[in-house]
């Protein structure tokens, strides 16, 4: 099993970090412009769509916990080699720290490629979305 | 050793790559997202040390690059615990990539000691926290909450 963690503390509310994990309208601002649909109960379907490549990714949720956990399976579905490494697991899990929130998000894949591609991508999108917490403004394109 | 990081900790910070590089090695400014610690870097061949709120050495090295403000990399011998030493200290590693407006920081973790498998999740969380507070400080002009990690159980 590949696995990816990354932990990071953000100045906010588990309800507010939970928004922006979880509603389009946050998502497009530091994630590049990434969307999401989905209503968030297990068993239902997930869906992520980027401006460059449309549908990007999508899964099932697995387990929801507002305010505290979230876990989809993801698949890949715009890059053939990454697609056919098949389904991967993500999982949120959000905790106050005081003043903080700690945000740890844990993504593993039996897929070595698809696991590498997410490492170059999480850092940069949790760092805009902390940005866009703490600043009101996200990190801003990758040129 | 190889060189191939044990860990990887990556941030990105809306800043300057000269005011990145001037916050880590600021020996004043480092207790701010470095709950209390203090970072203080010498010139290249000089010390690196750790220097705890209680004045007690935490960790101490060498500077083995200092290309300002591109890398640092420094051996890094945490002296309080005395199952992470080794004979040959792990080294640390500091890079910052200006993305344009945007710095990519990289800490990589080289040659970790035996010993300190077993702080993997502690230190992640401490790098972490470090990063996200240098983050918060650049960006927002005020430290983060001070948030006490865990630190390895003894």
């Amino acid at each position: 099993m590949n696995r990816f963690v990354y932990v990071t503390y953000i100045r906010t509310t588990r309800q507010k970090l939970w928004e922006a994990l979880t509603q389009p309208e946050w998502t497009e601002r530091y994630w590049f412009g990434a969307r999401q649909e989905s209503d968030w109960t297990v068993g239902s379907s997930w869906k992520l769509s980027m401006p460059t490549v449309g549908l990007a990714d999508s899964g099932e949720v697995l387990e929801v916990e507002p305010g505290k956990r979230l876990v989809l399976s993801w698949t890949n579905q715009f890059m053939p080699e990454l697609k056919a490494e098949g389904a991967s697991r993500m999982t949120y899990d959000i905790e106050a720290e005081g003043e903080l929130v700690k945000l740890t998000v844990t993504h593993e894949s039996e897929g070595e490629k698809f696991i590498a591609a997410v490492s170059g991508g999480w850092p940069k999108i949790l760092s805009s979305l902390k940005s866009l917490l703490e600043t009101g403004e996200p990190l801003p394109r990758p040129a | 050793m190889t060189d191939k990081p044990e860990a990887v900790h990556i941030i990105h910070i809306a800043a300057p790559a000269q005011k990145v590089w001037d916050a880590l090695t600021d020996s004043a400014l480092s207790p701010s997202y470095f709950f209390g610690n203090r970072f203080e870097f010498g010139e290249a061949g000089g010390d690196f040390r750790v220097i705890q709120p209680d004045g007690q050495v935490n960790s101490q090295g060498k500077v083995l690059v200092r290309d300002e403000p591109r890398l640092l990399r420094v051996t890094w011998d945490v002296v309080i615990y005395s199952d992470m030493r080794a004979e040959t200290p792990g080294q640390v590693e500091f890079r910052l990539e200006d993305l344009g407006g945007v710095v990519r920081l990289t800490v990589s973790e080289f040659n970790r000691p035996a010993g300190a498998v077993k702080y993997e999740d502690s230190a992640r969380e401490g790098w972490s926290l470090i990063l996200s507070g240098l983050k918060s400080i650049l960006e927002t002009g005020k430290p983060m909450p001070q948030v006490q990690p865990k630190g390895p159980e003894q």
